[in-house]
C-alpha cells in the first residue's frame, strides 16, 4: 500500500504538477495518517519568514533581475575582451568569466544563457571556434558561477543547513576559481587548435581603460556585496538591501538603461520566482519534519553505517547520488529536499558542512547540463534552436572537466576550507 | 454565458492590477524601510524595535502573493517529463488530473491555514502597535484560496480544450 502511494506521488511529480503541490500532498497524507494537525505546513512557511535570509533571497534575486534587464552583460563582455581577448582561447575565456560573474549575480535561473549566449555565440563562431565547441561552452556556462557569492543556491543551502552564510561564501571561492582555471586551459587548447588564438583583439591598454570606465559600476558590485558582509558592518539581509539599491542606482540613475516603467515587470518576475521557491521550501521543511519524526534519516544512517565503512566510499556514493538528483530535480527543490536528509549522515562521517555544501552545489551545477531535464540544456535548446541531444554531446568535454573539478573538490576538503581559517 | 464570461474577465484584469500594485508597494517599502533601519543602526546606533517584525511580515506577504501569482502565470516549479513523452491527447488528460490535484491540495492548505489563524486569534498576540498578529496572518488562507481558484481556472480551461479536441 505504502509502495503504491509512493509510486502515485512519484508519477504526479514527473507529470507536471507543481512540486510544492506534490510535496504538500505527501506531507498532508503522512500527517493525516499520524493524526497531526495539518497546519504544520503553514507553520513551517511561517518559520521560514522569520529567517533573515528570506529577505536576502528576495533582494539579491531582485538585483539580479534588474541587472538582467540592463546592458550590463554587454559592458562586461567588452571589459573581459579587452583584458583577455588577445590570449590564446581568449574569447572563450571571456565567455567563461563573464558567465560566471553574471550567474553569481543573477542566480542560475537561465538568464545567463539568454542574456550572454546570444551575444557570445556569433562572436565565438566568427573567431573561428567550431560551432559544437561554442555551443557546448555556452550551454555549460549557463550555471557556471554558482559557487561565487552571492548566488541564490548558496544562500538556500545555508538556510536549509543552518550554517553561517559568510563562511559558505568564502568556501566557494577557491573551488570556483579552480573550475574556471581548468575550463580556461581547455579553451586555450581549443583556441590554439582551431587557429583562433588571439585573433579577436590585440592587447590595448587604452581599450582596457575605456572598457573599465564603462563598466566600473558593475565591477564594483562584488566589492559592495562582500565588503558589506565581511567588514561586519552589514548583516546579510542588509547587504542584500544595499545591493538592490546599488543596482537600482547604477542601472536606473547612472546608466539609465532600465527605465522606471520597466521596474514593475522586474519586481513581478522576482516575486513570482521567490514565491515559487518559498512554497516549495515550506512544504519540503514540513515533509522533513515528518521524516525526522519517523527517524528516516537515522534508518538511512544505520543502513549506510552497516554497508559503507570509509568516508572515502561514502563521498563517492554521495556524488553519484547527487549527480542523479541534479539531473532530475530543479536546483532549489533538490537543495530543500535532499540537504536535510544528507546532513546527519554526512556529520556521522565527519564531513564539514561547508565542504558538503560546496560538493552539493558543484554536483547540482553539473546536473544542469545533464539529460533528461538539465535546465541549461532546455534553455540553450530554446535559445540556439538546436536539439537537446546535440547540445548534450557538445557539452560532454566540458562536463568531463567539471567532473574532474568535482573529484578535486570532494577529496581535497582543504580547497573549500582553506580561506575560512 | 457571454456576460458572465465578460464580467469574470474584467474582474480578473482588475484584480491583476490590484495585486501587482500591492506587491510593488510592499517591495518598495521593504527596500526603503531596510535602508532606514541600516542608517539608524550604523549611524545613530538605534533602531525601531518593531522594525524587524514589520519587514519580516512584509517579506512573507510578498512571497505568498508571489506564489499565488505564480499559479496564475503557470510559473510554479514543476517537472514535465511525462507530458514530453505522451501523445497530445493524453497530455490534456494528465493536465486535468494534475490541476485537480493542485486544487485539492491548495484547498486543504487554505482550510488548515484558516484554522491556524483562528487559533492565533484566540491567543490574541499583537504584531506591532495595535495591530493583532492574526490580521497579518490572514495572508495565508487568502493566498492559498487564490491559488485554489486559479488552479480551478486552469483545470476548467484544460477541460474545455480537451472537449473541443475530441469534438473535432
Amino acid at each position: 500500500m505504502t509502495l503504491l502511494i509512493t509510486i502515485c506521488f512519484l508519477v504526479l511529480m514527473i507529470s507536471g504538477s507543481p512540486l510544492f503541490v506534490v510535496i504538500s500532498a505527501a506531507t498532508i497524507y503522512c500527517f493525516y495518517l499520524l493524526g497531526v494537525d495539518l497546519s504544520v505546513v503553514v507553520i513551517e512557511m511561517y518559520r521560514l519568514a522569520a529567517s533573515p535570509m528570506l529577505i536576502a533571497l528576495l533582494l539579491f534575486a531582485f538585483a539580479g533581475f534588474v541587472l538582467a534587464e540592463s546592458k550590463a552583460s554587454n559592458r562586461l563582455v567588452r571589459l573581459s575582451t579587452a583584458l583577455m581577448g588577445w590570449a590564446p582561447g581568449g574569447l572563450a575565456i571571456v565567455s567563461l568569466i563573464t558567465c560566471a560573474f553574471f550567474t553569481a549575480l543573477t542566480g542560475a535561473s537561465g538568464v545567463t544563457i539568454v542574456a550572454l549566449g546570444g551575444l557570445m555565440l556569433p562572436a565565438l563562431i566568427s573567431d573561428r571556434y567550431p560551432e559544437k565547441f561554442s555551443l557546448g561552452l555556452l550551454t555549460t556556462c549557463g550555471s557556471l558561477g554558482l559557487l561565487f557569492p552571492p548566488s541564490l543556491p548558496l544562500i538556500i543551502y545555508a538556510m536549509v543547513a543552518d550554517i553561517n552564510i559568510a563562511q559558505l561564501f568564502l568556501a566557494g571561492v577557491l573551488p570556483g576559481i579552480i573550475m574556471l582555471i581548468l575550463l580556461s586551459l581547455y579553451c586555450m587548447y581549443q583556441g590554439i587548435r582551431s587557429g583562433s588564438a588571439g585573433a579577436h583583439a590585440s592587447f590595448s591598454f587604452r581599450e582596457i581603460m575605456a572598457a573599465f570606465r564603462e563598466s566600473v559600476w558593475e565591477v564594483l558590485l562584488p566589492v559592495v556585496v562582500l565588503g558589506g558582509i565581511f567588514s561586519g558592518y552589514l548583516a546579510l539581509s542588509e547587504a542584500a538591501t544595499i545591493t538592490a539599491l546599488y543596482v537600482l542606482l547604477v542601472e536606473v540613475v547612472i546608466q539609465r538603461e532600465v527605465k522606471l516603467k520597466d521596474l514593475p515587470s522586474a519586481i513581478m518576475k522576482t516575486v513570482v520566482m521567490v514565491g515559487a521557491i518559498v512554497v516549495i521550501l515550506g512544504a519540503a521543511l514540513a515533509f522533513n519534519s515528518f521524516l525526522i519524526d519517523q527517524e528516516v534519516p537515522n534508518k538511512i544512517l544505520d543502513f549506510m553505517r552497516y554497508h559503507v565503512e570509509s568516508k572515502f566510499t561514502f563521498l563517492i556514493i554521495l556524488n553519484i547520488f547527487l549527480l542523479g538528483v541534479g539531473c532530475v530535480l530543479n536546483i532549489f527543490s533538490a537543495l530543500v529536499i535532499v540537504v536535510p536528509l544528507i546532513i546527519p549522515i554526512a556529520k556521522s562521517y565527519d564531513i564539514n558542512l561547508l565542504h558538503l555544501g560546496i560538493i552539493f552545489l558543484t554536483n547540482l551545477q553539473i546536473g544542469y547540463s545533464l539529460p533528461p531535464i538539465g535546465m541549461d540544456l532546455l534553455i540553450a535548446s530554446l535559445r540556439f534552436d538546436k536539439s537537446i541531444i546535440y547540445l548534450y554531446i557538445a557539452s560532454l568535454p566540458f562536463i568531463a572537466i567539471l567532473l574532474l573539478t568535482l573529484v578535486l573538490i570532494t577529496f581535497f576538503p582543504s580547497l573549500s576550507l582553506l580561506l575560512i581559517k | 454565458m457571454n456576460i458572465l464570461q465578460d464580467s469574470i474577465n474584467r474582474l480578473h484584469r482588475w484584480f491583476g492590477y490590484f495585486e501587482t500594485w500591492i506587491i510593488i508597494i510592499l517591495m518598495t517599502f521593504v527596500i526603503g524601510f531596510g535602508l532606514v533601519q541600516i542608517i539608524l543602526r550604523n549611524v545613530f546606533s538605534t533602531g525601531l524595535v518593531w522594525g524587524d517584525m514589520f519587514l519580516k511580515q512584509a517579506v512573507l506577504w510578498i512571497c505568498l502573493l508571489g506564489a499565488a501569482r505564480a499559479a496564475a502565470e503557470d510559473k510554479h516549479i514543476h517537472i514535465d517529463l511525462l507530458p514530453r513523452l505522451l501523445p497530445e491527447k493524453l497530455c490534456m488528460i494528465v493536465k486535468i488530473i494534475t490541476n485537480a490535484m493542485s486544487v485539492i491540495v491548495c484547498a486543504i492548505l487554505a482550510y488548515s491555514s484558516w484554522e491556524f489563524v483562528k487559533n492565533d486569534r484566540l491567543a490574541g498576540d499583537m504584531a506591532f502597535a495595535s495591530i493583532p498578529l492574526w490580521w497579518l496572518e490572514l495572508v495565508f488562507p487568502f493566498c492559498f484560496a487564490l491559488m485554489t481558484i486559479r488552479f480551478t481556472g486552469s483545470m476548467i480551461s484544460a477541460l474545455t480544450q480537451c472537449r473541443e479536441g475530441i469534438g473535432k
